[in-house]
């Protein structure tokens, strides 16, 4: 039994030695997953005539495919990496695998200052990326502020993710309170709080794609000083890095990616959660690999979750973080079992 | 006489958190060229020095100098490519291979976007050479035993090629053969490349083996500075670790036979 666990672990590990194998496996994957979220629903749009259907107006299927399918998928694609990418690098900062921006409140605190905005000042509503990556950020400082209060390294294992799911809780309380009050105003109750991607168009990508843009090649800028935060202080520090400028850069980062994702599409959970430890388990924790595959897996599975969303129980369509909440919630317990046990 | 590379001058250090200091009102000259060693009890102050002259932990009171200057002004990358500190404990991420470990010594030297030169490469086999861990060097961290992790770690401030290093307990884990081919290489790079190191030890006879100057730590203080012969003595080893002992000298290397605890076995 060990002996083949062993076996199986020396083939991963001459796996994850050649990436460019795994990055076109993932790749293959995201364009099939892509193709499947543009061609089905309530018009089934053939792969073979996808391509056409979008670049030529004229084309019968061209409304479908192009203003309303296309937009969802790249809305849908960005929200997964930024997810996963914002999960694999607050895992990094607080250098604990159960850390995720829905875990760490940290899309609660977006959330939160986006639905303020949105029913407070809706005449600023363009304002609400903005808002939510402060909403974000605050969300991040409070933590590490906790975290460093107590003592120089990061705080032991569970109390930053349980002083998270605390922040998490409160500001879904606030946010529900905000929305009550201004029942007319506040979009669509259910829909934010779990995370949807219905109705998105091309403005909307545009407000996520830039956030998530910037914010991917910032983190993959700092790969190197990603793998020294791995280690521990003292031994991060002995080799040059400031720890605690490279853990609050890599902290920002984090918000500004889960601050545009909640910015079209709710508090959608735990994608941060499943994809970078299972990218993890594959390929091992350096960040050259993990961050590109955690982008590229978590676009995939929230296009997945989207497509199933929309055509498991057509024309009835379910809120997708409800679907990943189905897979991330009991992925996040075996991880705490395993954790603690 | 060379120049004093790395003091600490009256220099107060205590922990986050902690209530007293555990280092109190320490003076310790290191000289370029030169191997001090730290003995003393558990908790006497030892590692807390070690963190002080690194710099990681900022004195309360008093300086640490670097050539010098102020150790905490010069920029860390700097710092960090003339020193290299092994700490104690540390931790290391699942799943990280020996040789990346290893390779993250070369990060001061080589910026955060810059790619590895065929010198980094060297610097990175050379260690692992060194550490007597080539073999080994595809395998995970947490795969390895205690006192092959430990040499892992030891590899990694190799790689550091820095001129100076700070090793908390570099022995401990290790077994006998690796403890002295460790003590042999450090004291072959000092003979050779002039390498500058300051290390806690546990092992009285291996402290007096390796440095020209030990530090006696006790209760956050220096207790007694200088040569072995003159440091170590009977009397100090009963006021410092509270045991009786009796210190010899055999063909030129100091010989420490514990007697058991002063107390302790008196009343047996």
């Amino acid at each position: 039994m060990s002996a083949i666990a062993a076996r199986a672990r020396l083939h991963l590990a001459a796996r994850s030695e050649r990436p460019g194998l795994w990055i076109g496996g993932f790749g293959i994957a995201l364009l099939a997953s892509a193709m499947a979220a543009a061609g089905l629903g309530a018009v089934a749009v053939p792969p073979g005539q996808l391509g056409e259907a979008a670049l030529d107006s004229g084309h019968p299927l061209h409304a479908v495919v192009w203003d309303v399918r296309l937009p969802r998928v790249a809305a849908a694609a960005a929200v997964g990496a930024a997810l996963a990418v914002s999960g694999a690098l607050l895992q990094t900062v607080v250098r604990n695998p159960l850390a995720d921006p829905a875990v760490l409140g940290v899309t609660g605190g977006a959330g939160l200052a986006a639905v303020a905005t949105l029913v407070m000042v809706p005449e600023r509503s363009h304002w609400v990326p903005a808002f939510a990556f402060a909403g974000g950020m605050a969300t991040v400082g409070i933590l590490l502020a906790l975290a460093w209060l107590r003592s120089r390294v990061v705080a032991g294992p569970l109390r930053i993710v349980l002083s998270g799911v605390a922040l998490q809780a409160v500001f879904f309380a606030a946010i529900a309170l905000l929305m009550f009050a201004f029942a007319d105003r506040a979009p669509s109750f259910t829909a934010f709080l779990v995370g949807s991607l219905n109705g998105l168009g091309w403005s909307d990508v545009a407000v996520v794609a830039l956030p998530t843009g910037i914010g991917l090649v910032a983190s993959l800028a700092a790969i190197r000083t990603l793998d020294l935060l791995l280690l521990d202080d003292s031994t991060a520090g002995g080799l040059g890095l400031s720890v605690r400028r490279a853990r609050f850069g890599a902290a920002t980062v984090a918000a500004l990616l889960a601050a545009g994702a909640v910015s079209v599409a709710g508090l959608v959970g735990f994608v941060g959660l499943v994809v970078p430890n299972a990218v993890r388990l594959l390929v091992g924790p350096a960040h050259a690999l993990l961050l590109t595959l955690s982008a590229i897996g978590g676009a995939t599975l929230v296009l997945l979750a989207d497509t199933g969303a929309r055509v498991s129980l057509a024309p009835l369509e379910l809120p997708v973080g409800a679907l990943l909440a189905l897979i991330g919630g009991p992925y996040f317990l075996v991880l705490l079992w395993r954790k603690l046990g | 006489m060379s120049t004093v590379v790395l003091a600490a001058e009256r220099v107060h250090l205590r922990h986050t958190g902690a209530e007293h200091d555990a280092v109190r009102d320490v003076i310790l000259e290191v000289r370029a060229g030169e191997i001090v060693a730290l003995v003393g009890p558990n908790g006497s102050g030892k590692s807390t020095l070690i963190a002080g002259l690194a710099r990681e932990l900022r004195p309360r009171a008093g300086w640490v100098r670097f050539e010098g200057g102020d150790a905490f002004r010069i920029p860390r990358r700097r710092f960090a490519q003339r020193v290299a500190l092994l700490p104690q404990e540390p931790a290391c991420p699942e799943g990280l291979t020996v040789e990346a470990l290893v390779g993250h010594g070369r990060h001061p030297h080589v910026g955060a976007f810059a790619a590895r030169t065929a010198h980094d490469e060297r610097a990175v086999r050379r260690a692992l050479a060194a550490m007597d861990l080539a073999d080994h060097r595809r395998r995970k961290v947490e795969t390895l035993s205690g006192g092959e992790r430990r040499r892992a770690w030891l590899a990694m401030t190799l790689a550091q090629e820095t001129d100076i290093l700070l090793l908390d307990e570099p022995t401990t884990a290790l077994d006998l053969r690796h403890q002295w081919e460790v003590l042999a290489l450090l004291a072959r790079a000092n003979q050779e490349r002039g390498l500058t190191v300051v290390v806690s030890l546990h092992d009285l006879e291996q402290a007096a083996w390796l440095a020209h100057r030990v530090a006696v730590m006790h209760r956050g203080r220096v207790y007694a500075a200088g040569e072995p012969a003159r440091c170590l003595t009977e009397e100090t080893l009963r006021d410092v670790f509270g045991v009786d002992s009796r210190v010899t000298k055999e063909d030129g290397s100091l010989r420490v036979r514990a007697q058991g605890p002063a107390d302790a076995l008196r009343s047996l």
